[in-house]
């Protein structure tokens, strides 16, 4: 398992936070989805889509974690 | 007559929609789960209490398994706050859309609400680590004494905390007794870089 610091993300709480996402987030968008009266297939799609996000917004709070960690930081990479 | 149904019509859905069976599934079981994880909790600890002093031995929930318990408590709370906005909603507005919006930020709140709970405990939490820079502009003196150019010992108060460290003096063609007061000016990696006070400096120490 790579250690990119994502545990570290929200005081650690983000690994039980992206369990908690990737289980209930598809579920919600469907609902949303399925409430809206979209077609079923284009929800369940957009549910499945909805698991990636997560995934982005881990890695966009990484990159601004690392941002803010090396701002000022004049060596050269 | 289904449980379900039963729920519902207790609820006062007559003819529920498949959206609201499951806002209705979401909140009773959720409330029943965060209930029984909230009774266990305190049955747990009153058992605990009984069986150390009957036994004398030591039977209670170590801190990762009540963080673990904890995180439960928390996805039973969301899910239960899930059902019962959109019950509440969907009740007084008749919006399912809407229901599943607002029900999805409940629960997203009562997360954030743990999220704001755990972030306080572990606020709580000090490491003891101790950050050089927090000495800068610290007053000491000089537990071994600075040779020109060389490196001594200073005791300094850094977070509340009297520390001895290694220290040059900046001018370095001074030397710096023993027992000299001392200014903390800048720290090199965990070299404390210090001037003597002058008296004035003392002066303003005892004033302050």
């Amino acid at each position: 398992m790579i250690d990119d610091g994502s545990e570290n993300l929200f005081e650690g709480f983000w690994p039980f936070m992206k369990r908690f996402l990737i289980l209930f987030l598809p579920l919600w968008v469907f609902l949303i989805g399925y409430s809206a009266n979209l077609h079923i297939m284009i929800s369940a799609i957009l549910a499945g889509l909805s698991v990636s996000t997560v995934a982005i917004f881990e890695k966009y709070r990484l990159k601004q974690e690392s941002d803010s960690t090396t701002a000022g930081n004049k060596v050269i990479k | 007559m289904g449980l379900l149904d039963w729920f519902a019509e207790a609820l006062g859905f007559d003819a529920p929609s498949a959206i609201e069976l499951i806002f209705i599934t979401c909140a009773v079981l959720g409330a029943a789960f965060f209930i029984i994880m909230m009774g266990l909790m305190l049955v747990g600890d009153i058992l605990g209490g009984v069986v150390d002093t009957a036994f004398d031995t030591d039977f209670s929930l170590d801190t990762d398994l009540s963080f673990e318990l904890f995180s439960l408590q928390g996805i039973a709370a969301a899910v239960m706050m899930f059902g019962l906005m959109g019950l509440f909603t969907v009740s007084a507005t008749g919006m399912e859309l809407l229901a599943v919006v607002a029900g999805g930020f409940a629960a997203g709140g009562s997360l954030f609400m743990v999220r704001v709970m755990m972030q306080g405990i572990t606020n709580l939490q000090a490491d003891g680590t101790m950050r050089h820079s927090d000495a800068i502009g610290e007053k000491g003196h000089v537990y071994s004494r600075i040779l020109p150019n060389a490196t001594g010992e200073v005791q300094v108060a850094v977070d509340g905390t009297l520390r001895t460290l290694t220290a040059r003096a900046k001018d370095k063609t001074a030397s710096i007794p023993s027992n000299e007061l001392i200014r903390v000016v800048d720290v090199i990696g965990a070299t404390m870089i210090v001037e003597p006070l002058n008296s004035g400096d003392e002066i303003i120490t005892e004033e302050e």
